[in-house]
Parts: structure tokens; sequence; C-alpha cells
């Protein structure tokens, strides 16, 4: 008798105990979220107006294993952070190219599609469950037309990356064409 | 590669998607008579959304929060259409209530059996051939008079239902602000439930179509406006009554490609015969008119306004035009063509992306 009467309060305890842990995984994973972005370069030192304007900007996705995240070729629309989990950079097809980088939590990558349309120049799958977060063009464009200050500084931040991007690849092809020298010396 | 796509020859698809798509526009056609009020309410808000958000991005652009931004443009809006009802709409029921007196004492019998005559003596018996002998000019206006009558009423009953008071105290302007404040916000939630595999495709699709939209509506109403006010001034110079009705009709015609502009010169030929003295003078004032003001919108509007262009054949246009005049009379004709640019774009861009994104 008393079981049949407990059994609803004890389902709505652990509903509501489910629904807590639900309720903190969620503003864990918010400030984990919060706390990966914030340490980037890109999203460093904004105020707290510039952050509520920001998370409307943000997509949060998660990929299952094996998952493409975008492939070579097609056309690039954003950049993905990754929050938990890990991303494989191949250069080709999936299946059939070679890893070039592999990123983790923290690692950024696709930032130079946020400022011109060019296609990926590479393959991105997920490593493992994977949760990412998308920043995209589109709204990038609206939120300079709304917000230009704010704007302005996200463009300058991600020149300031695309740049250190370029001159590092410089820097590896110059390497590169030296060790070939010495090579072709011997 | 995907277990749940089986390999389908491209020809079966083809005629899948033309299957699916003629059966999505029959079930449109079958219940758009029960939503029609809704819809021409949703389209209304939508052009409206699209007239104020560069007013709303402006001011939020030189810091004005959004809300307040919203809240600003529909106090000017608002004060226009007052200010527009308190001077210009008095004017333009006086205009054409003179207009309709006018017509109606012109004796149109009359003047079709001068017609028939002076064809009769130069190509006899072709009337009589054709079966439009002067004895048929009664029945040929009763004819045309109930079409037009008919046209008229489907077009106030959907009109009157979706432009009744209520939705334009609450409905419309409820929508409109929703959509300015929440859209962006909406959008990105009926993003964010598309699978991953759709996701970019998606997101760039529903950007380029609210792009692609915004501009045509923008362009076509400036073009309308700019079209409406030369021919107003031309003939308010030329001391042609009802310049104002005949202005606001040329601007309103235009915005229908091609055929507006034609339909839009029989009034104004028929107003100018009527009422101008010599009316050979006012015809020829009309064509000179009517062709500067073309040029001046084909030479300096049309290349300032991007996505003017609707990209479709005019068959298409006529086809439109006749398919919205069917369901929803003459505010059914002028919701033709960006009905029709809407379900363009979508399906143009969405057989492109799936291309790009290598999903076909």
């Amino acid at each position: 008798m008393t079981t049949q009467e407990d059994k609803p309060g004890n389902s709505s305890i652990s509903t509501e105990v489910e629904w807590v842990s639900i309720s903190l995984g969620r503003e864990k994973r918010d400030s984990d979220t919060r706390r990966i972005l914030s340490s980037l370069p890109l999203f460093s030192n904004l105020s707290i107006r510039d952050w509520r304007e920001l998370m409307g900007l943000f997509h949060s996705r998660t990929f299952l294993d094996d998952e493409v995240i975008f492939r070579r070729d097609t056309p690039g629309l954003g950049m993905y952070i990754v929050i938990d989990g890990n991303v494989s950079i191949l250069d080709s097809e999936k299946g059939a190219g070679v890893e070039i980088a592999r990123l983790t939590s923290g690692d950024f990558f696709g930032e130079m599609t946020l400022i011109e349309e060019i296609d990926r120049t590479a393959t991105a799958v997920s490593v493992g469950t994977t949760n990412l977060i998308g920043i995209f063009r589109p709204q990038l464009k609206d939120l300079m037309h709304r917000r230009p200050r704010l704007g302005l500084i996200l463009m300058e931040r991600l020149a300031r990356i695309v740049v250190n991007r370029l001159h590092e690849a410089n820097q590896r092809l110059t390497e590169c064409r030296e060790k070939l020298k010495e090579e072709s010396k011997h | 590669m995907n277990q749940f796509s089986p390999k389908i020859s491209p020809i079966y698809r083809r005629i899948f998607l033309l299957a699916l798509f003629l059966t999505a526009v029959v079930i449109l056609i079958l219940i758009f008579p029960m939503i029609d009020d809704l819809i021409v309410m949703l389209i209304i808000a939508l052009v409206m959304t699209y007239i104020f958000k560069p007013g709303v991005v402006y001011l939020e652009h030189i810091g004005v929060h959004r809300a307040i931004s919203i809240m600003c443009i529909f106090l000017l809006g608002g004060v226009l259409i007052v200010l527009g009802m308190m001077f210009f709409i008095p004017v333009l029921i006086e205009e054409a209530r003179t207009l309709i007196e006018n017509i109606q004492e012109v004796d149109f019998a009359a003047a079709y059996a001068n017609v028939i005559g002076w064809i009769d003596q130069r190509l006899p018996g072709l009337s009589s051939m054709l079966g439009a002998g002067p004895d048929q000019a009664e029945a040929w206006l009763s004819g045309i008079s109930k079409a037009f009558s008919q046209f008229l009423g489907q077009s106030t009953r959907v009109l009157a239902s979706a432009v009744n008071t209520l939705a334009l105290l609450s409905v419309i302007p409820f929508m409109v602000f929703f959509f300015l404040k929440d859209g962006s916000r909406f959008t990105k939630r009926l993003i964010e439930n598309v699978p991953n595999r759709y996701f970019e495709m998606s997101m760039s699709l529903v950007y380029r179509i609210d792009q692609q939209l915004g501009n045509y509506i923008r362009s076509v109403l400036v073009e309308s406006a700019i079209i409406g006010v030369l021919t107003w001034v031309a003939l308010e110079i030329l001391g042609v009554k009802f310049a104002i009705v005949l202005g606001l009709l040329n601007g309103l015609l235009n915005s229908i490609p091609f055929f507006g502009p034609l339909i839009a010169y029989f009034p104004i030929g028929l107003v100018i015969l009527i009422t101008y003295d010599p009316p050979a003078l006012g015809l020829l004032w009309m064509v000179i008119i009517l062709a500067a003001v073309q040029i001046i919108d084909n030479a300096l509007a049309k290349p300032l306004l991007i996505g003017r262009s609707v990209d479709v054949h005019p068959a298409m246009v006529l086809l439109a035009v006749l398919i919205g005049g069917k369901l929803a009379g003459a505010i059914g004709m002028f919701i033709a063509i960006p009905a029709y640019k809407i379900i363009q774009v979508i399906i143009v861009d969405s057989y492109t992306h799936l291309k790009r994104y290598h999903l076909i």
C-alpha cells in the first residue's frame, strides 16, 4: 500500500534530481565553453555586453565518432572551436586522406572562411564524440553592421591570427626549401 | 557510405522530385482558400519586416538598443501612416470617386458601336465574322463588368479578412515586432535542429534567401515609389486630372514585371481620353511621359537597386500573375511575383547548395 503511494513521490524526486543534474551539467558545460572561448585570442578580454552579443552568434554542435564536420572543396562558411573531443584534419576525402593535424580542446579551425567566401582546403572529421562551437560568416557580417565596434575588434584579431598562421606557413616553407637544397647538394 | 541511401537512378530521382514539387503545389492550391487570409497577413508582415530592417540595423549601428530601435522605427512608421491617412488618403479617395463618376458617364456601348462601325466601313463583315457585331456591345460589356466585379469582390474578401482592423492594430505589428526582435534567434533555433550533414548548407541557404528576398522587396518598393512619384509629378505638371491615382497605379503595377507597366497604360490612356482636351495631344504627352519614366527607371534607378531582377521568363510571370489573380484577386496578382520569387530562390538555391556541398 505504502509503496503505491510512495511511487509517485519517488518518481518526482528522481525527476527533480535528474533535472538538477541536467541543469548542473548544462551550467558546467556552459562555463567550460565560456572558459575555453575566453582563453582564445579571438574572444579574450571582452565586456559582458559583447559576450552577450557573441553568445547569440555561437552554434553548439555535437558530432559523433568519425562524423564529417566539413569536406574539402565545399564552400567554407565559418570556423569551429573544439570544446571537448578531438578533430582530425585530413588533406582529402575521409578514408583516403592523410591526417595533417589532430586538434583538441581549445583549438580552432576554418578561420579563413570567416573573412572570405573560399572553399574548404581540407576535410575535418570528429574523433570520438566531439563538441564544437561554430561561428559563421553571415552572422559575423550581420554583427559588423549592427555592432561595428565589436565587429572591428573581432576582424582585427582574426586578421592577426591569419597573418600569424601565414607567417608560420612561410617559415615552414623556407625550412623545407633549405632542406631540399641541402639534400640536393648531398 | 551511408547504408540508408540506396543508389537511385538520377532520372527516377528527378521524376520523384518533380512529383513531390507538383504535389506540394496542388496541396498549396487546395489549402490556400482555407488559409489565404493568414498567408496574406504573413506576407504583409514579412514585407514590412524587410522594409523596417535597415532602419533598425542603422539605429543599432549608432548604439541604440535593439528593442528601442524597433520601437523608434514603429513610431516613425506609425507617424508616417497617420500623416498619410490625414493628407493623402482623403485626396486619393476624392480623386478615385470623381474618376469613377466620370467613367460611369461615358457611354461605352456607343463608343464600342462607333469603333465597330469604323472597322466595318473598312473591312466589311469582319466584326460579324468574329461575333463582335454592334449588337454584341451590351453582352460584352456586361460580361466584362461581371468578371471585373467578381475579381474585385474576391480581392476585397481576401483583403477584408486579412487586413481587418484587428489585424492592422494587433496581429501584423506584433508579427513584425517579433520578426525584427527575435527573427535571428528564431532562425538560429531552426538551423540548430538540422542534422550535422546538412547544417552548413542550411545556414548558407537561409541567409542567402533572406538576403535575396530583402534586396528584392526593398528594390521593388523603392522603384515603385520612384515611378509613382515621377508619373504623378509629370501628369500634375501637364494638368492631367487624377494624377495622384494614376501615379499610384503606375507605381503599384510596376511591381509586376513585363506586364504591370503595360496594364497601367490602359487606365492612364482612358483617363486622358475622357478628361484631357485635346485627347490626341494628351495621348502624345502620355507616351512621352511614360517613355521618359521608363528610361529614367532603367537608366538611373535599376542599376542602383540590387536584387531587382526577377530572372524569370515572361510566360512564367504571366502564369504566376494569373494563378495569383485566380486565388486571391488583385491582391493575389501583386503577391504572385514576390511569392514566385520566394519559391524560385528556395528551389534554385537549395539545388545549387546541395550540389556545391556534394550532397547530390
